[in-house]
């Protein structure tokens, strides 16, 4: 017998929000802070000698948007398995 | 001839005394070099901040280091942090209420401990730390480096000095009303503030 349809879509979008968190969060840096807004490039006064940062925008996801994507993905996929699970219901007929 | 001595002796000392002189430098950085970094230690990982909106000027006669005066203010609302939440918070009304206490100062008293070699020196510096409307006494070391005739290498058209001071020191936020005793777990009670600045006195 074939898994219900519904039952399989819950895992296979639960299955893809892990991955593409996943994936997205190692290509955007896989900052393992929390999330930033901009990077800061070191940078030195040739004169002065002083250190200083140069801010550039750029979103860099952290582990305070991967660990509850991963959690949603995880809460789909155990939801499909629990769907899969359940006895269909049968219905007997007296005749 | 000896007029001509004399005179020359005198100009010798009223050139002496000219150098001798304090000057006013300018940490209004055009460049926007200037720049205050602060940190937290936080279980996840350290917050670490800038400010960039630095002005203020110190009186210096850098033949008499002691001889130092003057104030640095920061606009609190140039304090930037990169995570967005946390930026929000710390202009929020629970951390530096940046709205009502638009200004971090520090005002020098006295100094203490110099030591100069050539044009580069430490001291140890007295003064009044203002933040978020509390000010404590604090002492906070510093590097002092002098560049003479160096003003115009930074790319403007005027000729004159630089002054670049560090400094770093630690202040416990809980001292200036900024969640006294909360949020330990969270962010620690000590910030620890290094400051980088140079401050420019043109001449002429």
């Amino acid at each position: 017998m074939s898994a219900p349809r519904p039952a399989r879509a819950v895992i296979a979008i639960g299955t893809a929000v892990i991955l593409l968190s996943v994936v997205l969060w190692a290509v955007l840096g896989a900052n393992m802070g929390w999330t930033k807004s901009y990077i800061e490039i070191p940078k030195q006064d040739e004169v002065t000698g002083i250190d200083y940062t140069e801010k550039v925008n750029r979103f860099v996801p952290g582990v305070d948007l991967l660990v509850p994507a991963i959690g949603a993905g995880f809460v789909c996929v155990f939801a499909g398995i629990i769907i899969l699970k359940r006895k269909p219901k049968t219905h007997i007929t007296t005749s | 001839m000896k007029t001509q001595h004399i005179a020359l002796v005198a100009l010798t000392i009223a050139t002496a005394s000219l150098q001798a002189q304090p000057m006013n430098f300018d940490f209004k950085d055009p460049k926007g070099v200037n720049n205050i970094v602060f940190k937290l230690d936080a279980p996840l990982e350290s917050i670490n901040g800038t400010a960039n909106g630095i002005s203020g000027t110190i009186t210096a006669d850098p033949k008499a280091p002691e001889k130092i005066s003057g104030k640095i203010i920061v606009d609190a609302k140039s304090l930037t942090v990169p995570n967005p939440v946390m930026q929000e918070h710390l202009h929020g009304a629970d951390w530096l209420d940046t709205s009502k206490h638009p200004e971090i100062t520090f005002e020098i008293k006295n100094v203490v401990n110099t030591k100069q070699d050539a044009n580069q020196g430490t001291a140890d510096i007295n003064g009044v730390f203002t933040l978020k409307g509390v000010s404590k006494d604090v002492t906070v070391p510093v590097s002092v480096t002098y560049l003479p005739g160096r003003l115009k290498d930074r790319g403007g058209d005027k000729e004159g000095d630089l002054l670049v001071v560090r400094t770093t020191f630690k202040i416990n936020r809980g001292e200036f009303g900024i969640k006294e005793g909360e949020s330990l777990d969270k962010v620690s009670d000590v910030i620890e503030i290094q400051l980088s600045l140079a401050g420019a006195a043109p001449k002429g």
